[in-house]
């Protein structure tokens, strides 16, 4: 088990930063995911891990040792990627006994290391067809036992599973989650998808324009979004102005409502609140003064439904709030409603 | 619903706008390759009535060939020159398209000079050799002032020998480019993937090399070379050129069976052409059947 630590770690391509001063120390045995839209510098920043790209500034370290000028073949490091890349010309065997061939193990153990492998990703009898005679989830199955056969210090997945059709998806994500676990592996993905990363992530590190945006627990990136940006990022929610007037106390346009503020200064900010973290409360429950809190009263005003949920604007006063209800609760355009939110759900953003 | 327009496995007849489009190659290749073909093999087994010989089918130009160690010499030489241009060609193609794979500085332009052989004639090539290569060449006059040796004359034979590395060194010049560019296009589709995939699992430059990239160069080499080798085995001007004289290659004693003052000769040279185009045949069905086996063996094919 690895501990892995990025300093200052920079890369830029000609006259363009693809990764800026990144900070980030992933400790052992942890799942970090990278997350970020398209050219956020995430996979860049993968490749330097790996060595693949030598950074431009700042070091890797692997358990305190600096990697930064270590090449590729020596930094026993293990990627999958988003094409498998897997060798067409070898049968699932060779492809597999590839990474502890090239380091001159002797045939005998790489037999039975192979072996174990292939067994443990469910693919024995799979072991003499040819990658192009596999399906992608069998493909991916061999491109992971290829790489944890050779027992790197550090798991990296650049978006293995974009090329896999949803629920394939969903069945590699937990196969991956509990061979991680099993194996204990420092792992670091790369995805763009927020509910994949928040599936598997012990901490989600939120890349922006090369940046690292926010590194947190998943339901601390969702539920405490540092920024407006990264808010939008994992999920939908309400986003409106407000006065951060006390600790915990924020006006808004809804009327004064409790929230955590995150330690923002009083004064003029944004707030957000998840659709979902909004409940809808009857009108005739006042059993304590704690469940006065944040309640707010408005009209149905529009009624769309999801299949899963049911997304109803709700008009407050002289703004909307948005909320996600299960589909089962039954809701009509006009009817009153009463609405609370959680003072923990509601969050302060940083401009 | 969108239909896409996909080939259909089954097949159908072809239209009159079809057969209009196919005709120039049919054309080409029925009409004048293959007709061509059948009146050389004709006139191998005797039949030229317009010389007034109509023995067909005489087998006795192939025996009087075949029986002659001037045509085993011949041949040998033939696929020498034809052989060991292709290998060396390859040689260098190789390392020169993995070097033109990756962007540096200058590439563009060295990428578009080292095309130059692809547009310039084969006679160019042979002249150039001949200026610079020959014992009063350009090369051995620099050695002599050099002190290298003692006068152009005693520069080593590279022209006019049996050896053939003037006629090599022609056809490396001219299919370096052609190969490169085979082999650099089946490079570009490939993409770094599996190379990456193979330095990060452990394995060093060589071994990335033999065991994950030449593997997947094959169409692109096998291609290349299948062209090269077949163009080699039969061209003339260079080794009728620059060759050593007795023995010669199998084109060039065809041309003199054909450039004999008497007729019947080249009925003769028809046999050598034949004969030839016999072994190459059979050595490039060799080679493909032998390329398919690999192929099949990696799940290729």
């Amino acid at each position: 088990m690895t501990q892995l630590r990025l300093t200052d770690l920079s890369k830029e391509f000609s006259d363009q930063v693809a990764v800026r001063a990144v900070n980030l120390s992933i400790e052992a045995a942890e799942f970090i995911v990278l997350l970020g839209p398209s050219g956020c510098g995430k996979t860049t920043t993968l490749r330097m891990i790996s060595g693949l790209e030598t950074p431009s500034a700042g070091a890797i370290l692997f358990d305190g040792e600096d990697m930064t000028s270590v090449p590729v073949q020596h930094r026993h490091v293990g990627l999958v990627s988003q094409r498998f890349n897997l060798f067409p010309h070898m049968r699932v065997y060779d492809n597999v006994a590839f990474g502890l061939s090239v380091r001159g193990i002797p045939a005998s153990k790489i037999k039975a290391q192979v072996h174990d492998m292939l067994e443990a990703v469910q693919l024995s009898e799979y072991a003499d067809r040819f990658p192009s005679q596999l399906s992608g989830g069998q493909m991916q199955r061999v491109a992971i036992a290829r790489t944890l056969v050779t027992c790197p210090k550090v798991l990296l997945l650049d978006e293995p599973f974009a090329s896999l059709d949803t629920s394939l998806r969903t069945e590699m994500r937990s196969f991956l989650k509990q061979l991680q676990r099993d194996m204990g592996m420092t792992t670091v993905l790369v995805t763009h998808d927020q509910v994949e990363a928040m599936d598997l992530a012990d901490r989600i590190a939120v890349m922006f324009d090369g940046e690292l945006a926010q590194l947190g627990t998943p339901q601390q990136v969702y539920h405490h979004p540092k920024s407006e940006r990264v808010a939008r990022f994992m999920g939908h929610s309400n986003i409106f102005e407000c006065t951060v007037l006390a600790e915990e106390k924020i006006e808004t346009p809804f009327g004064p409502l409790d929230a955590s503020t995150n330690g923002a200064a009083a004064g003029r900010s944004r707030a957000m609140v998840r659709y979902e973290a909004i409940e809808l409360v009857e009108p005739s429950d006042h059993s304590s003064a704690q469940c006065q809190i944040n309640r707010l009263s408005g009209t149905v005003e529009a009624v769309e439904f999801l299949g899963a949920v049911t997304r109803c604007a709700v008009q407050v006063g002289a703004h909307r709030l948005v909320m996600d209800q299960p589909s089962t609760s039954v809701l009509e355009v006009g009817q009153p409603v009463n609405l609370q939110i959680h003072r923990d759900h509601i969050g302060v953003l940083s401009r | 619903m969108i239909q896409h327009d996909r080939p259909s496995s089954h097949r159908q007849p072809l239209s009159l706008r079809e057969k209009l489009q196919l005709a120039p190659l049919l054309l080409v290749m029925l009409g004048l390759f293959g007709g061509a073909l059948v009146l050389g093999l004709l006139q191998s087994f005797g039949f030229a009535p317009w010389f007034g010989i109509n023995e067909f089918p005489n087998p006795d130009y192939f025996v009087a060939l075949w029986s002659s160690p001037d045509f085993w010499l011949s041949l040998g030489l033939t696929l020498y020159y034809g052989v060991v241009s292709t290998l060396l060609g390859l040689i260098i193609s190789v390392p020169l398209a993995l070097a033109f794979e990756r962007r540096f500085c200058g590439s563009k332009v060295l990428l578009a000079v080292s095309r130059l052989p692809l547009m310039v004639p084969y006679s160019v090539g042979i002249a150039l050799a001949l200026i610079m290569l020959g014992n009063g060449g350009i090369i051995s006059r620099l050695a002599a002032s050099l002190g290298l040796i003692s006068d152009p004359g005693a520069f080593p034979a590279i022209l006019h020998s049996h050896w053939g590395w003037g006629i090599i060194a022609v056809y490396v010049w001219k299919q370096v480019p052609f190969m490169t560019m085979a082999i650099l296009a089946v490079l570009l589709g490939l993409g770094q993937g599996t190379r990456e995939a193979a330095m990060v699992l452990g394995a060093r430059t060589h071994q990335v090399f033999w065991r994950v990239t030449l593997p997947q160069l094959m169409p692109g080499i096998v291609s290349a070379s299948l062209i090269c080798f077949a163009f080699n085995v039969g061209a003339f001007e260079a080794p009728f050129i620059l060759g050593g004289g007795y023995p010669e290659t199998l084109p060039v004693l065809a041309w003199r069976y054909f450039n004999d003052a008497n007729y019947v000769y080249q009925l003769q040279g028809m046999a050598v052409i034949v004969s030839l185009t016999l072994v190459s045949g059979v050595i490039l069905a060799g080679y493909l059947f032998a390329y398919r086996r690999f192929e099949r063996k990696r799940g290729r094919l």
